[in-house]
């Protein structure tokens, strides 16, 4: 035994017999001082209770967290094919205001129907672009919509709308006709409804937008292109910025076939030769 | 070495309904005690958390006013506290604190030798014990009378686990030159 286990030792025993000598003089219950009455059976519901409450934060703070991540993460979306959202919260009668005006570029955007697919979207936010320009005017929040008359309408960068992206709120872009495009929620857009969304790869957030539903469209959501991704070069030329972008998209004709390069959020370089 | 302890009282153990086995974390007690009542709990454990207080304090009349200011405190919250015996044993150690400091500051303690407990070996060990810093001092009493763990006793006395490392080593180095 060495000098630790020794003094260990005695200092065990010190406490135990420190700990016998222990006079316990006979106190009241309750203790001196107690000017309530003891409610015993207080115990255990305020244990569930607080239990409850507990799981209700914790719930709340996963809740919360998980919107907060998906609220301020771009990322990139599931591509699948469909109409959108089948729960409606709202009907068309909650659709009073007329949904059309000028955008804070200066362009006019057109009018949601009430009662069509994109009005009886549950929570979305209206990404308005000009149907000669294909270019994104601004949104409208869909509580403004229901509940104003005349809409507050945004204006809009890319980070603005992907950082409004997230279940629950989906995207439509109002076009030559809206009742065509089916409103989207982020796990379940249609890049052929959203058209082509492209954040290019310099300050300047700019968009280019393929006809929904036209070969173009088709031709880069079968390439593999999505959300987020950033096209570097289009048609042979390098890209620096999506006005460039919007511009060589302009020029293409139907049926006309075009390279396209572009680097995913990874870094990743694809290639792609697509049909417009 | 079977702790003297284990033959006595045993203190933060599951007692009653015929058992008795160790949870020094409280949790198997809190259980345990879900559905008793203040009484219950005020006469199973006033005893054990008396004899801690008085190991700690080095003053059986200290701990029994110490030991009766918890369970006041246990009483007013008594609705909120999921684990009384872990309750008790914080607030019992952190009332210890305010009592040896407050003999300090009063010198008692460098006026008188600590209470005799019968054998010169033990007297000599609590003396020597009885003149160690408050925490040293509750370090070797959570660990070598209530048989605490590092973390639980880190939690007791609100500081990190490496503190309590420290304390106790330095304790022991106190003790172990003092009674060479």
């Amino acid at each position: 035994m060495n000098d630790n286990e020794r003094v260990e030792e005695r200092l065990r025993r010190t406490f135990a017999q420190v700990g016998a000598s222990t006079t316990i003089t006979s106190r009241s219950i309750p203790p001196i001082g107690l000017d309530e009455p003891i409610n015993q059976h207080s115990r255990l519901p305020t244990r569930r209770a607080k239990t409850v409450v507990a799981s209700l934060v914790s719930l709340a703070v996963v809740v919360g967290a998980v919107a907060w991540i998906t609220h301020s993460t771009p990322r990139r979306l599931n591509v699948i094919e469909g109409p959108g959202p089948s729960t409606t919260t709202r009907t068309a009668s909650n659709l009073s205001c007329p949904l059309s005006g000028t955008a804070p570029n200066g362009e006019t955007y057109g009018t949601i129907p009430p009662g069509g697919p994109v009005a009886k979207a549950p929570d979305f936010i209206a990404v308005l672009a000009n149907p000669a320009t294909r270019r994104i005017g601004g949104y409208i929040n869909r509580t403004d919509m229901s509940h104003q008359s005349h809409p507050t309408v945004y204006g809009c960068d890319l980070t603005t709308i992907i950082g409004h992206l997230y279940p629950g709120k989906g995207v439509v872009p109002v076009g030559v006709n809206p009742e065509t495009v089916p409103t989207v929620v982020p796990e379940e857009v249609n890049i052929n409804a959203l058209g082509l969304t492209v954040e290019s790869n310099v300050a300047h957030v700019d968009f280019v937008f393929a006809e929904p539903g036209s070969p173009l469209a088709t031709s880069l959501h079968r390439a593999g292109l999505g959300l987020g991704d950033t096209i570097t070069r289009f048609d042979g030329s390098p890209v620096s910025s999506g006005t460039q972008l919007n511009t060589a998209a302009a020029r293409l004709q139907p049926g006309h076939q075009v390279q396209i390069s572009w680097t995913d959020k990874a870094g990743h370089e694809y290639t792609a030769t697509i049909q417009t | 070495m079977k702790s003297p302890q284990s033959e006595m009282e045993p203190f933060g153990a599951v007692v009653g309904h015929g058992g008795v086995s160790q949870d020094p974390s409280g949790e198997l007690l809190a259980e345990h005690l879900g559905g008793l009542s203040f009484e219950t709990v005020f006469s199973e454990y006033r005893a054990p958390m008396v004899r801690l207080a008085h190991v700690i304090t080095g003053s059986n009349e200290a701990a029994e006013d110490v030991v009766q200011e918890a369970f006041m405190r246990l009483h007013r919250r008594w609705a909120d506290v999921e684990n009384p015996p872990g309750f008790l044993r914080t607030v019992v150690t952190n009332l210890c604190r305010t009592q040896v400091k407050r003999s300090r500051s009063e010198r008692r303690h460098t006026q008188r030798t600590a209470e005799s407990i019968g054998e010169p070996e033990l007297d000599e060990t609590w003396d020597r014990v009885c003149r160690l810093p408050f925490r040293q001092r509750a370090v070797l009493a959570l660990r070598y009378y209530a048989d605490l763990p590092e973390a639980e006793i880190a939690r007791i006395l609100k500081c990190r686990i490496g503190t309590v490392k420290s304390a106790h080593h330095r304790a022991l180095a106190t003790l172990r030159q003092d009674l060479a």
